[in-house]
């Protein structure tokens, strides 16, 4: 038996967002056991850790519905990174995050995956408003996330990460999307 | 402890619930006497941390706070998807009411499978563990085909290694697990393809 969720396939320019795979592990281990490269968005400390975390990723898409994509560099077929939605137990709320692997930065990947994954959110998903939790320091995720057009809204304490940064994004009207109104949780509240 | 339901566990939009909901068409539904085993859905998640964050929870590597028992219950949903085995809910197929968990997992310093049962409190003396542990214990060796399939319990588990000999399973030794202060006892179960 194969099992398998229907994990939308999205496009840009450069990407495909698509599902986890199997041999997405590899490549995300190597980012999350890279503590320098990793701290600001959630180290592991051993390859074990590592595949926890990626099997919580493939869970969160089967019992949330989104989650994280693998990004794809369309011209070599190589996994460059992940964005996507994420909100475990304990988030404030759902937020867009993303994680570009070693030898793929400078390319403007990031803001590239992040901004698709957040007009898929707004307009197939039927979310209505989006954050980004950064923790002090890092700067370049700051930048990104300002870059898409997000704010400072406060400081919290997040449950795996400690003292974070919540950045809010523009909702799908400030940003021009087409969203289907029967989407949005507030026709079914 | 008790927490109170977070809003993160509440339904997301109608859209995402519905592409969740896609991963129930695609696992093994399994049926018993009185049980039936399901995928599991958000919604189960309650139950499975009134269990993993309490003292009932030192057998499967906690007592977890809530946040890590969301990761651990997560991880054994998405293996499903990794392995092609991983975490059902079980509940009592007339009432529909959720009793607890099996699971058929491979978690990083499993030596084998393992199956591994985690019923909510209320629902012991019944028989369900039992029933529910054979039925997911029949799918992985009869479809799955999984040779050796242990179940990986500490000493100080009374109930669980009571339930383990039930189901027929044998201590064939010892294994130790960085987290846990004492190793864990391998209980063995008997394979049919062997007898």
């Amino acid at each position: 038996m194969t099992l398998s969720l229907a994990i939308p396939v999205l496009e840009t320019p450069r990407l495909i967002l698509r599902g986890p795979e199997p041999e997405d592990f590899d490549p995300l281990a190597a980012f999350l056991l890279d503590h320098d490269r990793s701290w600001g968005f959630g180290s592991e400390k051993d390859r074990p850790k590592a595949w926890r975390w990626f099997a919580c990723s493939i869970g969160h898409w089967a019992l949330k519905g989104y989650g994280y994509f693998t990004m794809e560099w369309k011209e070599t077929g190589e996994p460059c990174g992940i964005t996507g939605i994420w909100n475990p137990e304990g988030w404030p709320e759902p937020e867009i995050g993303w994680v570009v692997y070693a030898g793929f930065e400078g390319r403007g990947i990031a803001f590239e995956g992040a901004e698709r994954a957040r007009k898929w959110a707004y307009e197939d998903l039927g979310f209505t408003t989006l954050t980004s939790n950064i923790v002090p320091g890092n700067e370049r995720s700051v930048a990104l996330a300002e870059r898409l057009g997000a704010t400072f809204e406060r400081a919290y304490d997040n449950v795996e990460m400690g003292a974070e940064h919540l950045y809010r994004h523009p909702g799908p009207a400030e940003l021009g999307l087409e969203t289907d109104a029967d989407g949005s949780p507030e026709a079914y509240a | 402890m008790m927490h109170a339901a977070l809003p993160m566990e509440s339904p997301s939009t109608p859209v995402a619930m519905a592409q969740a909901g896609e991963l129930s068409a695609g696992l093994p539904r399994l049926q018993t006497d009185r049980l039936t085993l399901r995928a599991p859905e958000l919604a189960d998640f309650e139950a499975y941390a009134q269990i993993a964050c309490s003292s009932r929870g030192e057998g499967l590597g906690g007592p977890f706070s809530r946040d890590e028992a969301w990761y651990d219950f997560a991880s054994m949903v998405g293996i499903w998807l990794l392995r092609g085995h991983g975490l059902w809910a079980v509940e009592e197929t007339t009432t529909k009411r959720l009793l607890g968990f099996v699971v058929i997992g491979f978690e990083p310093g499993d030596q084998h499978h393992e199956l591994g049962y985690m019923m909510c409190e209320e629902t012991e003396g019944q028989g369900y563990a039992t029933e529910a542990a054979k039925a997911a214990r029949s799918y992985a060796q009869d479809t799955l085909k999984i040779p050796v399939l242990d179940s990986y319990i500490l000493p100080s588990n009374a109930r669980s290694i009571a339930l383990a000999e039930r189901l027929g399973a044998t201590h064939v030794g010892d294994i130790s697990y960085p987290e846990d202060e004492d190793p864990s006892r391998i209980y063995r179960h008997p394979n049919p393809a062997e007898v």
